[in-house]
């Protein structure tokens, strides 16, 4: 969470600056100083991502998804189980969290695109329209697949309730 | 036919086209074989490498070294040259992660 949390901050900035120096009347070269500034946020937002992705699958998501032993009937300790116990939470983690766990990994994957783009071709590539479009096409995408992604992850911890929060029922479930 | 003047329209865009079309690729993948390993229990089966994570596991995995497998060919492919790709593969390949979404 804190990772994604940083790398969901940072997009905004990294929006911000793509979109600044690929609009029309932007100079046609940056100083070394900003292209360095640059490499280094993106590549900083790369590591974000794919730490937040194998962080996220490989260390919460065992836990989250995790068998209760036979006889257990408080299932506090098994947030998928207990998601999947009522028909009012059900939705939750088949829609929320089977979102959630796939929509995420998109992030990373656009991420390192565009910043080996950017840091390859400089101001360079966004003479190039639609190369440009589709660089910052895979941007806003990475963009709206983490704050998908996080949006649910927040609501699954507080409210699906995981937490004991008060429940939000997504769509009536079947149990 | 007016020459340009502008150096960067010779830079060569087939790294930039290879990386664009290879993220797409891995991008539409996870949402391909997330989809396989839920609608089929064979596939879902096939893809669980690491139990703890189940299909999530072999869906990420394998979508990561297509992506890469696919990035290396194609830029060895196109690496040196300036693509010329219709403007309809670049909206395909853009629009590939929303798809997915």
């Amino acid at each position: 969470m804190g990772f994604g949390a940083l790398f969901m901050l940072a997009f905004s900035g990294a929006l911000a600056e793509l979109y600044r120096i690929s609009a029309p009347g932007a100079p046609s070269t940056m100083s070394t100083r900003e292209q360095n500034l640059l490499n280094f946020y993106l590549l900083a937002m790369v590591a974000l991502a794919w730490l937040t992705v194998f962080s996220g699958a490989y260390v919460i998501y065992p836990w989250y998804r995790a068998v209760p032993p036979a006889g257990v009937t408080d299932l506090a300790d098994y947030p998928r189980r207990l998601l999947l116990s009522s028909g009012k939470t059900s939705e939750w983690h088949n829609v929320g969290m089977e979102w959630k766990e796939h929509v995420a990994w998109l992030a990373p994957i656009a991420t390192t695109m565009v910043a080996y783009v950017t840091i390859k071709y400089g101001r360079a590539i966004f003479q190039h329209r639609n190369m440009r479009i589709a660089v910052l096409s895979f941007a806003v995408a990475a963009f709206v697949a983490t704050g998908v992604a996080g949006a649910f992850g927040a609501f699954l911890n507080k409210y699906a309730p995981v937490r004991g929060g008060k429940v939000i029922v997504l769509m009536q479930g079947e149990k | 036919m007016t020459k340009s003047n502008n150096p960067v329209e010779t830079i060569p865009n087939g790294p930039d086209a290879a990386a664009i079309l290879a993220a797409g690729i891995g991008c539409a993948l996870v949402g391909i074989l997330a989809l396989a390993g839920d609608a089929s229990d064979r596939i879902g089966k096939l893809l669980n490498i690491y139990n703890p994570v189940g299909t999530l596991s072999g869906v990420t995995t394998l979508a990561i070294i297509v992506w890469l497998v696919s990035w290396f060919i194609l830029n060895q492919r196109c690496g040196q040259r300036q693509s010329t790709w219709p403007r309809s593969m670049w909206s395909h390949s853009s629009g590939w992660p929303l798809v997915c979404c």
